[in-house]
């Protein structure tokens, strides 16, 4: 997992806990990694699973609900990265399906070690979509967080319905999509982890 | 405890420093060692498409010439600068329409086309790839072949079999005028022998008649008829009409004994005699070097020589017809007449002949190119750049043995021809 997520999650735990509570966590978690995280660097899924699992402990929360909620609020920090990328589609449909063949082509072609997820979206509807992510991490509550906060970025709501899951043995977690065009202005970040 | 979580996120901060910092000296380091790289690439892939004999000319979709290579700049006599944006239908419009008609992904070869040069309309042969590149627009790659030379060389060889049925056609008309000029050659022969008896007799005849007594009218009659037939005049120029005549025969056959021997296509090695090939030459090439070159022959005693006879009278042809014409061209608008000398003379088990003119020499500039094929300095139809190339395969690989010239531009050139008195295939044999 790249370092930018790390630093993300920092960031994140500290925007919503307060700094002590990041170093409590780091203080608790057991990390491969003995150096700070740098956002170039490339570190262990392990560990990442490891700062959530214990943030989700130490919070008294799900893990699923860390996750997405994580997601929701690294998708505005990592698409102010590659604005032209995300800014070029009108709707979400249309920006998920070229996830797989733009965006994670691009990455890999700036960070070369990097791994990224099999992500396939085959648009059924003007706002429906059957979607299927694949990844050795298996970081699906990630990933849906990260889909809220892409379907926030387009002005939408998605509406999601999990058919399988990599956590219960299925190859993929596929999903079906609704796309609903928002009317509440969106919720700030630290609110929506705070509630997750 | 927050100045202890302070101190801690400080000294990480500073840590974090260090590791982007060293990380930064190694992209540094990468970056750099690739931008070697691909430089490095970039040259040899612009070098490439530089000497590429090839002519290339790449086609933006709106038709417009992105980029071309040295080969196209030459071909078409165009600066790559005046090249580079211009339409490509102003170089072929033909080539144009079939591009816009082809679609995104055509591919043709042998596409035969004629490009706009800066001298006139060039022939060429294309291959075509229209492509999607990964990195910028799509584009049409076209690679021209010139084929000038292959059209020349079709002239050429169209040229020389019309020659060659001329040759031939040649040589049966001699050998059908070599009858007749035998019979016309012995009548005249009688003719002149029995005249010359007529008039001696015709002589006693008058002789005897001025001894003896003879009636007036009888006498006057003859005179009157000697008178007539204007005796003295005919005994005066009707031997020298035999002389002529027979020399007039005498001449034809030399012409036509030399075509049939020039003709003579001589499929084996027979021992030949030079001088002989380089009079039967001077005969059959006369017309061409009479008008401006007065001939001088410096025979030497020579042993016969195993050779193709007829290949090496083509060879000595095609070198006393170079040396008439470099000796027009130089005295064009001159009144003096050039000197056209052959020599023959052994040296050692080698006999050579020399060709020299006193024409216009040969440029250094061309010297190596001047036994290429096809290469020629005559304006087009008037030489077929076959000559010396030939003249060489003909001494060098059937003979085994030397052609070689010296020039002085604007005095002459003398060409030598080496050629081994022992056959080179006999002795090795």
């Amino acid at each position: 997992m790249k370092g930018v997520v790390f630093n993300l999650l920092e960031a994140f735990v500290c925007e919503g806990w307060g700094d002590e509570v990041y170093e409590a966590l780091l203080e608790r978690t057991e990390l491969e990694t003995q150096e700070p995280f740098v956002g170039p660097g490339t570190y262990p899924d392990s560990d990442l699973v490891a700062l959530a699992s214990n943030a989700a402990l130490m919070l008294d929360l799900p893990l699923g609900a860390v996750l997405r909620a994580f997601g929701e609020y690294c998708f505005p920090q990592l698409a102010a990265k590659v604005p032209m990328l995300v800014d070029s589609h009108s709707d979400l449909i249309s920006f998920l399906q070229s996830i797989d063949s733009v965006l994670h082509v691009e990455v890999r072609k700036l960070m070369p070690q990097a791994v990224t997820p099999t992500f396939l979206v085959d648009r059924t509807g003007p706002d429906t979509a059957r979607l299927a992510y694949h990844s050795e991490r298996r970081l699906c509550g990630f990933m849906e967080g990260l889909l809220v906060g892409a379907g926030r970025h387009f002005g939408t709501d998605v509406e999601f319905t999990k058919h399988s899951c990599m956590h219960q043995g299925a190859a993929s977690c596929e999903y079906d999509l609704v796309v609903h065009v928002q009317h509440a202005l969106p919720t700030s970040i630290a609110g929506t982890a705070a509630q997750g | 405890m927050t100045t202890v979580v302070g101190s801690r996120r400080l000294e990480r901060a500073e840590k974090r420093v260090a590791i982007l910092e060293r990380m930064i000296e190694d992209r540094t380091r990468d970056l750099f060692l690739s931008n070697e790289r691909l430089q490095r690439a970039n040259a040899y892939l612009t070098e490439l498409y530089s000497i590429l004999p090839e002519s290339l000319l790449v086609v933006r979709f709106d038709g417009s010439i992105r980029d071309v290579n040295d080969a196209t700049v030459e071909l078409l006599g165009v600066p790559a600068d005046e090249l580079v944006g211009r339409p490509v239908e102003s170089i072929s419009a033909r080539l144009w329409e079939w591009l816009v008609s082809s679609g995104d992904d055509a591919r043709v070869d042998e596409f035969e086309d004629e490009w706009q040069g800066v001298g006139g309309p060039i022939p060429v042969v294309l291959s075509i790839a229209t492509a999607s590149p990964k990195v910028g627009q799509p584009i049409h790659v076209v690679a021209a072949a010139d084929q000038r030379e292959r059209r020349q060389l079709e002239l050429e060889l169209r040229h020389a079999q019309k020659l060659e049925s001329v040759g031939q056609l040649a040589a049966g008309i001699a050998h059908e005028i070599n009858t007749p000029m035998q019979f016309i050659g012995d009548n005249a022969r009688f003719l002149q022998g029995s005249f010359t008896d007529l008039l001696s007799l015709v002589d006693l005849y008058r002789d005897t008649l001025a001894t003896v007594e003879l009636a007036s009218g009888p006498r006057t009659r003859i005179a009157e008829l000697e008178d007539e037939v204007d005796l003295e005049f005919l005994q005066q120029r009707v031997p020298q009409a035999f002389a002529r005549t027979l020399e007039g025969v005498d001449r034809v056959s030399t012409i036509v004994s030399a075509m049939k021997a020039f003709a003579h296509p001589g499929h084996d090695k027979v021992a030949t005699d030079i001088n002989l090939a380089l009079q039967t030459t001077l005969t059959v090439a006369r017309n061409e070097y009479k008008y401006v070159a007065d001939v001088v022959t410096d025979f030497g005693d020579i042993p016969l020589v195993p050779c193709y006879a007829g290949d090496m009278n083509q060879v000595f042809l095609n070198l006393v017809l170079n040396a008439a014409q470099a000796i027009e061209e130089r005295n064009v608008g001159r009144e003096e007449r050039g000197a056209l000398t052959l020599r023959s003379w052994r040296d050692g088990e080698f006999v050579v002949v020399s060709v020299s003119d006193t024409g216009t020499g040969i440029p250094e500039a061309i010297h190596h190119r001047l036994f290429e094929p096809f290469f020629t300095t005559k304006p087009v139809g008037k030489g077929t750049g076959q000559g010396l190339a030939i003249s060489y395969a003909v001494v060098v690989e059937k003979h085994g043995g030397s052609l070689r010239f010296e020039t002085t531009p604007g005095e002459g050139t003398t060409f030598f021809v080496r050629l081994p008195i022992q056959d080179p295939g006999t002795s090795l044999s």
